[in-house]
């Protein structure tokens, strides 16, 4: 019976005292992850939508987006962010789009899970920069090698799956998008 | 004068002798998992030292008071503390790599090269004993996946804690990169210390 309560109390006391130095830590640090996490999404869409100052977070329906204006409070165009199922988890990448929803205007991934130095190189800026000015009227096609035809992305060495899954989540998400007539087609 | 070579002895036997990843197989997991580069490895190398090293002390100094029927939790509780510590700095501080090592921070928790260190020493020696030893093992581990770690990147990718290294010349090997590429390195590695150590050996 001694043996028992005193086993309890140790477990107890570890426990106790533990919760209690993460609740101090996470209160130092929450502020700090929150900021991280919003300066992800701000830098993703402005860098999305070059000559964006200001945006404005909207739904309709279920989908939610970002209205981006310039500095003289006019839409530049709409940044969202397109998810989906990439190699080995999920993908989540911003896109932007001009106002017309006719043109892409860039992309950003933000969240993968793709092999490092592989699929992982979806998130870098050579491969991202291929997206930018292509028409988003359009699908986008995958290619391996050099495209040699409009609106074509070229695949990543060696991460033809994560590229592929890459461009059909943004084909995906763009008509996504135009069916919710967020722009100033509408 | 008896009790320096005695820490001492603690702390550098984690370098070579019983080095956690090539002499003791131990950690197995983030090792292969994380040192497709460099600064991954290095990252992985002192989150697990810093775990280890606050574990062992705590450990450590109330070795008495905890019940030996519960050590195990107790010991679970202690480490996935500050396990969870590192996690919340690195997501405050470091977003970039807290995001690469993603699962691999939390899995820290039931790595065994910290377990087992408390089990087999930190329990059973002096508070500065321990805090060596854990010293050793954590420096000895991060050793080792930054070498595990450049091996691969230099292979796989040509460049070193993403410097480029190799010229434009050179056709990068994918396969260091994958999961089969982790232990086709490991393997070699450990071939080639372990002749390294026959020699030094033989010599002495």
């Amino acid at each position: 019976m001694k043996k028992g309560l005193k086993i309890t109390l140790t477990l107890t006391l570890i426990a106790v005292l533990s919760g209690a130095i993460l609740a101090e830590v996470y209160k130092v640090t929450v502020e700090d992850i929150k900021a991280n996490q919003k300066k992800e999404i701000e830098e993703a869409v402005f860098s999305v939508l070059p000559g964006a100052k200001e945006y404005k977070r909207e739904t309709r329906g279920s989908r939610e987006f970002f209205k981006c204006f310039d500095d003289k409070a006019e839409l530049r165009g709409i940044a969202f962010v397109a998810e989906g199922i990439g190699y080995q988890d999920i993908i989540k990448v911003v896109v932007g789009v001009d106002s017309g929803l006719s043109k892409i205007t860039g992309i950003r991934v933000i969240a993968h899970n793709e092999t490092p130095g592989l699929g992982a190189k979806i998130s870098e800026g050579w491969f991202e920069e291929q997206f930018k000015g292509l028409s988003a009227a359009v699908r986008l096609d995958l290619v391996k090698g050099e495209p040699d035809k409009k609106n074509q992305i070229q695949a990543i060495t060696g991460a033809t799956i994560s590229s592929q899954a890459l461009v059909d989540i943004i084909n995906k998400e763009i008509e996504d998008i135009k069916k919710h007539k967020v722009g100033n087609c509408d | 004068m008896t009790k320096t070579p005695v820490i001492l002895k603690d702390f550098a036997k984690g370098l070579w002798q019983e080095n956690p990843v090539f002499r003791l197989l131990i950690g197995m997991c983030p090792t292969l998992a994380v040192t497709s580069q460099a600064q991954n490895g290095l990252a992985m190398g002192l989150a697990t030292s810093f775990t280890l090293i606050a574990s062992s002390t705590i450990v450590s100094i109330f070795r008495k008071l905890i019940p030996k029927e519960v050590r195990i939790p107790s010991y679970i509780l202690i480490i996935a503390t500050f396990v969870t510590i590192v996690s919340l700095y690195l997501q405050a501080k470091f977003p970039d790599i807290s995001k690469d090592l993603g699962p691999y921070i939390p899995l820290i928790i039931v790595n065994c090269l910290i377990l087992g260190r408390q089990e087999v020493f930190a329990s059973k020696n002096p508070t500065h004993r321990a805090a060596a030893d854990a010293l050793g093992m954590g420096l000895g581990f991060t050793i080792s996946l930054v070498a595990l770690g450049m091996v691969r990147e230099l292979l796989g990718s040509g460049t070193i804690f993403s410097f480029k290294v190799l010229g434009d010349g050179f056709r990068p090997w994918i396969i260091m990169l994958t999961p089969p590429g982790a232990f086709l390195s490991l393997g070699l590695m450990l071939g080639m210390i372990n002749i390294i150590d026959r020699l030094l050996k033989g010599k002495s």
